[in-house]
């Protein structure tokens, strides 16, 4: 998996590519709470993310109760075997997805 | 592709624990049972004398019917139910071992009622000009038939817990049945003085005990196995039974015949010390069983789930490590039997050395090894005929030929003990040779059929318990899958289901290593997963789970990603199965 960031403003920018699964999600996990700060925005691009695991699920409901209290999170770009894996757990609903 | 499905691989350290952990309980499960023949014998000759012992000898044809009746029903339903399980058909194995209770039931009413009627006259044509032991044969016939329902109805808990894999629960009921045996023994015997009929009932009252004890176990709430109401009905269902109970039925009756036929062939050409000699070696003989039947017995239950699920990558790998556990077994037994073949000699009151015979039963135990190994895979692998041939060869054939042979050609008698046994190797090697050539789809020595695996839509492999080489096998499976046609998506809920399931159940085991095996398939349609471990026994899929709790999110995917989802526990160990 490879994380590129990018702060804008009050928004945070990540990029993720490849899979976030047991072993990678603590890495993305700490991306995001490092590089969030007070940010009002959080962008996640997955246009090169392949795959996404329970593990990876946990840590965007972790970032997204942050982003409750303090702006907004957006998923863009997910590929439609991620997308799956959304819908059949009720993440969709949950995420912002674009 | 070629570098990374190499990594993609099935090792044995999974089998191999599972197979251990059976394995004493059957070397001592047989171990006890000799050991109950030899005390028996002992007391009986002892109190009796030798009208008793030989009153028993001769009333060998009314045991055997029973332990006929008893392997045959038993052994081809408790197969039968194996490869239900292996093909996740749980009805199918409770409605087999609900079968095999009833029948037993039945076929030891017939016994008992026709062997009672006809007790009178069958004692007489036992005993042919032996008239004088009739009233001994008749008392030791009468109640062994009376009971015919333990000794029958014993063999249901000997196969179906060592399926349930609680296999040391058999060894306790086989020391119940040998201790309590010679403890009866001695108490009718002499305190109460019953005379034969007193070692009779010994023998029947610990039979029953044990058989209790055994279908306690089976029927308490760990058993995997319950009653039901189903019973086989279809023709081909008892077809099936009849085949693959075949061969433990014409074992016990090859074996008891070839006795009876090296005794006489013995007797003609030494007299009653080369007899006497025989019997010495025969009990010896028997304990070797322990090693190899006890090797293909521990091994059976999990051949039958191998051979349900068409997997040969781990019948193979159970086969090899069948090989080499039993061959450093045989190889302590033969040095301790060499070594103490004087010891042996003079216990039993022998002039004649026993290492010549010693010697000869230790080098047949090898090749001996291999064609038990065998006969039980074949059994179990659909090749019923083939075992009947190996069993048929070793046990009866060329045990006598080579026996012929030898005492014509001057040689040692107990030369028959090696060459029988390697005959039979040949023998085997012909006839599966022949098979192969007919069908060369199969493989050349297990005759296992290779149509999936040449397909290349089925994949075997083992994975430790390690996130890392748990999250590296699920990438690589979604890789394979994608290049072997399987779509992007099934390929993607593949690799997750690896994932979901193997971390989940390392995390509910706390830190205790974990062992996976793995099966992944695609054929006909069905594409899925098989993931067999060891641990705790537990059900990621469980509906007790509370799915709230973010540590089932991941099993809650795959329940609502894949078709079915399936739990079983068997042997001993957990098996999930995912189809998509």
């Amino acid at each position: 998996m490879t994380i590129d960031k990018k702060h804008d403003g009050s928004s945070f920018f990540l990029t993720v590519s490849g899979r976030v699964d047991t072993l990678t999600a603590p890495e993305l996990d700490k991306a995001i709470k490092e590089g969030l700060g007070t940010s009002s925005a959080l962008v996640i691009d997955f246009s090169d993310l392949d795959y996404i695991s329970s593990a990876g699920l946990r840590v965007l409901l972790a970032a997204q109760k942050v982003m409750n209290r303090q702006g907004t999170m957006t998923i863009r770009n997910v590929k439609p075997a991620v997308m799956d894996v959304f819908e059949v757990t009720g993440f969709s609903s949950i995420l912002t997805i674009e | 592709m070629g570098v990374e499905l190499l990594q993609l691989r099935q090792d044995e350290i999974f089998l191999r624990k599972a197979f251990h952990r059976s394995l004493l309980p059957c070397i001592l499960s047989i171990l006890s049972g000799n050991i109950n023949i030899l005390v028996d014998g002992i007391l009986v000759g002892q109190r009796i004398g030798t009208d008793g012992l030989s009153a028993i000898s001769l009333c060998v044809p009314v045991y055997l019917i029973l332990c006929v009746i008893g392997s045959f029903i038993v052994s081809g339903t408790a197969i039968q139910a194996s490869k239900s399980i292996g093909r996740q058909d749980d009805a199918m194995g409770q409605a087999l071992y609900s079968t095999s209770v009833w029948l037993c039931l039945i076929a030891s009413a017939v016994v008992t009622i026709i062997g009672l009627a006809s007790c009178r006259p069958l004692s007489v044509a036992l005993c042919g000009d032996e008239a004088a032991l009739v009233p001994l044969v008749y008392g030791y016939a009468s109640v062994t038939i009376i009971g015919a329902l333990p000794k029958i109805l014993v063999y249901v808990p000997f196969w179906f817990l060592r399926m349930d894999g609680r296999a040391s629960l058999v060894t306790w009921m086989m020391l119940v049945m040998g201790g309590g045996n010679a403890a009866l023994d001695y108490i009718f015997l002499y305190p109460l003085d019953m005379g034969i009929e007193g070692a009779a009932w010994a023998s029947v009252i610990s039979t029953a005990i044990a058989c209790t004890m055994g279908l306690a176990w089976l029927s308490g709430r760990q058993s995997g196995f319950h009653m039901c109401r189903t019973i086989i009905r279809r023709a081909e269902d008892w077809k099936a039974i009849a085949i693959d109970g075949s061969p433990s039925a014409l074992n016990n009756l090859f074996q008891t015949l070839r006795l009876l036929a090296v005794n006489a062939m013995l007797m003609a050409a030494g007299g009653s010390s080369l007899v006497a000699a025989f019997t010495a070696v025969n009990c010896i003989s028997a304990f070797s069983l322990a090693v190899t039947d006890g090797v293909p017995q521990a091994a059976s239950p999990m051949l039958g789930i191998y051979s349900g699920e068409r997997d040969n990558g781990s019948t193979i790998l159970l086969v090899r490590r069948e090989w080499r556990t039993g061959f450093f077994c045989s190889v302590a037994f033969s040095i301790a039997i060499i070594a103490l073949s004087d010891v042996i000699s003079s216990l039993y009151g022998l002039d004649a050395s026993l290492y010549p015979a010693m010697a000869f039963l230790s080098l047949g135990m090898f090749p001996g090894l291999l064609c038990s190994i065998l006969s039980v895979h074949y059994n179990i692998s659909g090749h019923a005929w083939l075992a009947n041939l190996i069993i048929f060869s070793r046990s009866f054939l060329m045990a006598g030929l080579s026996l012929f042979a030898a005492l014509r050609l001057g040689l040692s008698p107990w030369l028959f003990l090696f060459s029988s046994e390697v005959l039979t190797v040949i023998i085997w090697l012909i006839a599966s040779g022949i098979y192969h050539h007919v069908h060369p789809i199969c493989t050349r020595f297990l005759l296992l059929d290779q149509s999936l695996e040449r397909e290349g839509r089925v994949l075997n492999f083992s994975v430790s318990d390690s996130v890392e080489e748990i999250c590296t096998t699920s990438e690589r499976l979604s890789d394979f899958c994608s290049e072997i046609g399987i779509g992007m998506k099934d390929s993607m809920s593949l690799g997750l289901a690896v994932e979901e399931i193997m971390t989940l159940i390392a995390e509910v085991n706390g830190g205790t290593p974990v062992r996976f095996d793995v099966r992944m398939f695609s054929v006909h349609d069905v594409t899925g997963l098989r993931i067999r471990y060891g641990g705790l026994e537990f059900n990621p899929f469980s509906p007790d789970h509370d799915k709230d709790d973010e540590q089932y999110l991941g099993a809650e995917l795959i329940s609502r990603i894949a078709e079915h989802v399936l739990y079983q526990r068997t042997f001993g160990v957990n098996t999930v199965q995912v189809l998509l």
